[in-house]
């Protein structure tokens, strides 16, 4: 019996991402013509994997070198003030983190390099990523930030968080903000520390992932692209 | 455009968007081949491509590519 149990669980969890792309065909084959259309290219500067995750449901590129990494909140807020300074800063390898990440060193900023087991890639990924926002800054383009009250958040960085100078970004928070119109509420999660991991699945046969109770298509995607 | 010169300049496409001193790309490529060709970098690829060959694609078209030699395909018949 738990041996069938766990069989359906990881034939659930090799097959959802392909069922949830196929679910997402339509949306994401009209962002990619309306983005063809418009020539916008859209920013993400996402605090960890969500971004990365989003934009791949969507097929759409993130423009970035944050995505698949995370940072402390203070840190992924000074990035997010001052993106074209650190952007344009030579990554400084720094040994591995105490979640066996890789860390790379921008100034102040401490980047915990996501997903790669070799260093070289991982700093060639970053370097990809400055290349690619730093062109799509000389064309049209809105930038979008994506954070959640993870990685040591702290009630006064909201305020950072809302004096972001970007029309597009939202933070997930497990207890609600009243006062902080981009902070989205994850009900239910009022008695944890903050939210939990938002690339997530709602629960095992589902096919939406925590995020996805924000509503990106329609609050970013087709205001920016239609 | 003939399909060797859509491959020479499809090859900086990538070495650009790949950092790479070369490439070399064929038919039957696919993105095991090219390390760091993902998901993710995929969609920054087409949009590069696009730019490059002054060229747009339908999302119809960049789905159904099973390999470079489709996507060559695909650019030839823009009758560049």
């Amino acid at each position: 019996m738990m041996g069938t149990l766990r069989r359906i669980r990881n034939y659930l969890k090799t097959q959802k991402e392909s069922w949830r792309h196929a679910g997402l065909l339509k949306q994401s084959s009209a962002l990619f013509d309306l983005m063809n259309a418009k020539g916008v290219s859209i920013i993400i500067l996402s605090s960890d994997c969500t971004g990365g995750r989003l934009m791949n449901d969507y097929r759409l590129p993130v423009h970035t070198p944050t995505v698949n990494n995370h940072y402390s909140a203070s840190d992924f807020l000074k990035l997010c003030e001052a993106p074209e300074k650190y952007f344009n800063m030579e990554m400084q390898l720094g040994g591995k983190g105490a979640d066996g990440n890789y860390i790379g060193k921008l100034g102040d900023v401490t980047v915990h390099l996501g997903h790669e087991s070799d260093p070289a890639k991982a700093i060639r990924r970053w370097n990809r990523g400055c290349k690619q926002f730093k062109r799509a800054l000389h064309g049209p383009h809105e930038i979008g930030v994506i954070m959640n009250d993870r990685n040591g958040f702290s009630d006064g960085d909201m305020a950072r968080f809302e004096a972001l100078p970007y029309h597009y970004k939202v933070i997930f928070t497990h207890k609600p903000y009243p006062d902080a119109p981009h902070a989205f509420y994850m009900k239910g999660e009022d008695h944890l520390p903050y939210v939990k991991i938002m690339t997530g699945f709602e629960h095992l046969f589902s096919l939406k992932r925590r995020y996805d109770r924000y509503d990106f298509f329609h609050h970013w995607f087709m205001k920016i692209l239609s | 455009m003939e399909r060797k010169e859509i491959y020479l300049k499809l090859s900086e496409v990538f070495c650009d968007v790949f950092d790479l001193d070369e490439v070399d790309l064929n038919d039957s490529t696919t993105q095991k081949d090219v390390e760091d060709w993902d998901s993710i970098s995929h969609v920054y690829l087409i949009t590069e491509i696009q730019n490059a060959f002054g060229i747009k694609f339908a999302s119809s078209e960049i789905y159904q590519w099973k390999n470079v030699g489709e996507m060559v395909d695909s650019i030839a018949s823009k009758g560049l």
